[in-house]
């Protein structure tokens, strides 16, 4: 079966039938026209009657009704070829070489005859209206135009102006808003300089290179390449990201723009927009005058923030609000087993921690994105205007030389066009500065004050520091200096950076005294941590334990990474759980099975730890990843639908698993302090009599050895150590009968 | 197909139309001067004085002020039924042959300005409010038909029509409107004038003359 088509024209034998329009639409533009005068003759002689109007129109306007007569025998013409097929075949035969004669002319030879014409019938046509405005002749009347123009000029200016005042006003408005936020510095007029940024060199060598390819750009250029235009330095807050950019500033001999983190956030839709515009019209001015600019926008962030935001990671009293009050119980975890859990706990509390934050507006973040490479388009008003009316090509924009730099602490939260190649070339992540860097920035500030500390000390500071920035070794230093002058003294000592690194650390102690039975369960509880800590975790080194009473902890256990390490393994993992469920353990076993709510916190720890290694790191009974099952939608393995054997235990429901996995942890939990009950309570009372101590006061209580605050010998001793078991059993009667224990808390002298 | 029959309904209407109004003619004359404003609907077939004849009889006038008055003028037409009426006959008094239109529009000189009345204007002819307040020494024929204040869009004065009797014996109508711009600078007159037998034959033709008499100023 064919399908069967309209037929074209060459295979018609008559004309194609006009529409209703077609047929009538000159006709009626006549006929308007005809009334339009007849109108106007009306308007002009107040005793003219309609049909005399008409008569008169006609008589005076002959050559519309010769158009229109015309339009007639054309509009007979082309119903009879619509209707007569002989008819419109002679027409075809004989005018169809008009065709031909135009199809020999190109398309654009025809386009712009076209133009021609029409610009030719627009004159002529003006130029009858303006005769018959002014009485006279088209052509003098075209002349007459230019004169009735000029006269006119004042009152078109004056509407013009009524027209363009309201979008004067809203651009004034916006250029006003659309100020601010953006800081110009030349070269000198900063003095920062890269050698005032420590423990970064590895980033500060690369940011290096590309000053020098933007200062001597035809060191690439002439080789094919081009200058990196955009450099993103990420990493956690305080590393020195903004420092870098003003060492930047203080090196580059080219301007320095600074780019307000705020500057994007407006009142008014579009503002952000036109900042952005704004911002590089004045980099490119820039860039051709001093041949390069650099641009820092800090807080990057702020311009493409679809993500949520994330607290920092650096500080043990950070986590209070994901570890709860009672014990602080994430400080017995590494760092990185403090992210995870801190991570966890945010994406379950998305709502409350303000979910997705906006960016800058609007369109801002597409603005930036198409002014960082968008079109290469010719700009200025004259050499797209003025060039081409003058039927000039518009010159190609030359190479604005622009180094953008950005820095931020949320780079996911950044949007993944920003972070192309060609607009983001490099990124440097900007991170916790190595021992090395974090001995140099001790010895750069230190080295501001007076002080008494040795290269050894310096040493054994930057290592028990691991995760210190910059800032907050500043930070530190000067918090030692403010101890030292409350002391009465203008040098810093050993015990001043310590006890400013505590209070840092753990933030004030609110002086609180604990009754004695609840000191001790809270000593217990803490020795609980420390001793699992001293024996299982090799990974970490106890820095101090405290059962000073914090803002939002009762006491804590703070370990520290001796070694910059980069991976952890099951065994770290299981640590970690073990000192988190030491707590639960102990407060069993010393309190004949009673256990406090301050385990809360331990125990969420180590479920988070204990999921992930289920579930994510190939580190339980089963093989495939949560997070995958989850994305691909899956299910987890497991659900107790398996055949009953052997495999079954294995294939139980993900949250069992994890479960039976804390389980264990805890049984041995329970036997490492069982079998170390008196180290234990030796820890406790040290912490009771102390408060707080170090990490080499724990291992001397541990080892028996004298420590920097605590003599650990008299722990040795077997009848002490029964003295502290007393104590600890009127304690438990004590906690037992809520009464104040029978038993003083041993005393023991120094041998 | 009745789409088709419909289109070239509309197209043949519209082509009638434009034929129809080649061989067509208004059925009035307009006397117009659009300078001053003044518009006149005189009945077709009636002939007109040109303006150059016009000037010649007035120039030939004795009066004292004549030539004055025919350098003030701004405008003047004339139109009567018969062809054979002069433009000496339609300045003058006497009746003519059949009915005569004169209007004229011409600037008031200073002494006009400051004395012109509706009475004056009334007296523009014939002394009518003398006839008026002595009527023993009036003329014979002389009857007042009508006297009324017409207000135009920037001229006012009086419509007066009455009949007398010419030197000749003729008992003559005339319908004169004679109006003085706001601004007294101009005044603007119409007569109509006919034999009161002729007159009375076509009063309403006539009348429609005055009644479509229309001052509206300088553009």
């Amino acid at each position: 079966m064919t399908i069967q088509s309209r037929p074209r024209d060459t295979d018609r034998k008559t004309r194609v039938h006009l529409s209703v329009y077609d047929r009538t639409k000159f006709l009626l533009l006549f006929a308007l026209t005809f009334f339009v005068l007849a109108w106007a003759s009306m308007a002009d002689n107040p005793l003219l009657s309609f049909s005399d109007a008409v008569f008169k129109t006609a008589d005076e306007k002959v050559w519309l009704l010769v158009l229109a007569g015309i339009e007639i025998i054309r509009q007979i013409h082309f119903a009879l070829a619509e209707l007569l097929a002989p008819y419109h075949g002679i027409w075809l035969k004989y005018f169809a070489f008009v065709n031909r004669l135009l199809g020999k002319l190109s398309d654009w030879n025809r386009f712009r005859l076209g133009r021609v014409i029409k610009w030719l019938v627009f004159v002529a046509m003006f130029s009858i209206v303006l005769g018959a405005i002014y009485k006279e002749t088209p052509v003098r009347a075209l002349f007459l135009a230019p004169k009735a123009l000029w006269s006119a000029l004042p009152m078109i200016g004056q509407l013009m102006f009524a027209v363009v005042f309201v979008i004067i006003q809203f651009a004034a408005i916006f250029w006003f808003l659309s100020r601010g936020g953006v800081d110009t510095y030349f070269p000198d007029d900063i003095r920062t300089r890269f050698s005032d940024v420590w423990g970064q060199d590895h980033v500060l060598n690369r940011i290096r290179e590309n000053l020098l390819f933007l200062e001597t750009p035809e060191l690439i250029e002439k080789h094919g390449g081009y200058v990196p235009g955009g450099i993103l330095l990420w990493g956690p807050p305080g590393t020195g990201k903004t420092l870098m950019a003003e060492s930047m500033a203080g090196e580059t001999g080219k301007p320095f723009v600074f780019v307000d983190p705020g500057a994007f956030t407006n009142m008014f839709m579009g503002i952000g927009v036109l900042k952005v515009k704004s911002l590089f019209r004045k980099l490119r001015k820039l860039a051709l005058r001093y041949g390069g600019v650099v641009v820092f926008l800090d807080e990057a962030d702020a311009l493409g923030n679809r993500g949520i935001s994330r607290p920092a990671m650096h500080s043990g009293t950070a986590d209070a609000t994901v570890f709860g009050t009672p014990c602080n119980g994430g400080n017995y975890l590494s760092d990185p087993g403090k992210s995870l859990v801190t991570n966890a706990s945010i994406a379950n509390n998305k709502f409350m921690m303000g979910g997705a934050a906006g960016g800058g507006g609007s369109g801002t973040l597409q603005a930036l994105l198409t002014e960082l490479s968008g079109l290469k388009k010719p700009r200025g008003f004259i050499n797209r205007v003025v060039r081409r009316a003058l039927g000039m090509r518009p010159k190609n924009p030359p190479k604005y030389r622009i180094l953008v730099v950005m820095a931020t602490n949320m780079p996911e939260a950044l949007d993944e066009a920003l972070l192309r190649p060609g607009r983001i070339d490099r990124m440097y992540r900007v991170g916790y500065p190595s021992k090395a860097g974090r001995i140099r920035t001790y010895e750069g500030y230190l080295d501001k004050v007076s002080h008494s500390l040795t290269a050894e000390d310096i040493d054994k500071l930057a290592t028990i520091t691991p995760y210190a920035t910059g800032a907050i070794i500043k930070d530190t230093i000067n918090e030692a200096l403010i101890m030292a002058i409350r002391n009465d003294r203008t040098s810093i000592t050993w015990t001043d950076v310590i006890k400013a690194k505590q209070l840092k650390d753990l933030g004030p102690a609110e002086d609180v005294e604990y009754i004695e039975r609840e000191r001790h369960a809270v000593a217990v509880h803490e020795a609980c941590h420390g001793v699992m800590a001293h024996l299982m975790r090799q990974h970490m080194a106890i820095d101090l334990a405290t059962i000073e009473k914090g803002s939002d902890y009762l006491g804590m256990v703070a370990s520290i990474p001796p070694d910059d390490q980069f991976t952890r393994w099951r065994t770290e993992y299981e640590a970690d759980i073990l000192v988190s469920v030491a707590s639960l353990a102990g407060e069993r076993m010393f309190f004949d099975g009673d256990n406090s709510s301050g385990v809360s916190g331990d125990l969420e720890s180590a479920t988070t730890i204990a999921s992930f290694m289920e579930g994510h790191w190939g580190m339980g009974s089963t093989i495939s990843s949560h997070a995958s099952n989850r994305r691909n939608e899956v299910g987890a393995p497991g659900g107790n639908r398996g055949k009953d054997d052997g495999t079954k235990d294995l294939r139980m429901a993900l949250g069992d698993r994890i479960e039976n996995n804390l389980a264990t942890l805890l049984g041995r939990a329970e036997e490492i302090l069982k079998e170390n009950k008196f180290k234990v309570l030796a820890l406790a009372h040290a912490l009771e009599t102390h408060k707080t101590i170090s990490g080499d006061d724990v291992i001397a209580v541990m080892n028996g050895e004298k420590g920097p605050l605590v003599d650990g010998r008299p722990y040795s001793i077997q009848s002490n150590l029964d003295a502290i078991w007393n104590y600890h059993l009127a304690a438990v009667v004590a906690h037992q009968k809520h009464e104040r224990p029978d038993l003083p808390i041993p005393v023991f002298e120094a041998s | 197909m009745r789409s088709m029959k419909s289109r070239f309904a509309l197209g043949g209407a519209l082509g009638v139309l434009v034929l129809s109004l080649t061989g067509c003619s208004q059925s009035q004359i307009y006397a117009i001067d659009k300078s001053t404003g003044t518009y006149v609907a005189i009945p077709n077939g009636w002939n007109k004085i040109e303006k150059s004849e016009l000037d010649k009889a007035e120039s030939k006038s004795t009066a004292s002020d004549a030539a004055e008055k025919l350098a003030n003028v701004l405008w003047h037409e004339a139109y009567t039924t018969s062809p054979g009426v002069t433009a000496t006959q339609v300045l003058n008094l006497e009746a003519p042959v059949g009915a005569a239109v004169y209007v004229r529009v011409r600037a008031l000189n200073f002494n006009e300005i400051n004395s012109i009345s509706y009475n004056t204007l009334r007296n523009l002819l014939v002394p009518l409010t003398s006839w008026l307040d002595d009527p023993a020494n009036a003329n014979p024929k002389f009857v007042l038909i009508d006297d009324y204040e017409r207000v135009e869009k920037v001229a006012r004065g009086v419509r007066t029509i009455y009949t007398f009797e010419d030197a000749a014996g003729v008992s003559e109508t005339v319908d004169q409107t004679a109006l003085v711009s706001d601004d007294r600078t101009k005044i603007y007159i119409l007569v109509v004038r006919a034999t009161t037998k002729y007159y009375n034959k076509h009063v309403d033709k006539l009348l429609a003359i005055g009644d479509s008499f229309t001052v509206r100023g300088d553009k």
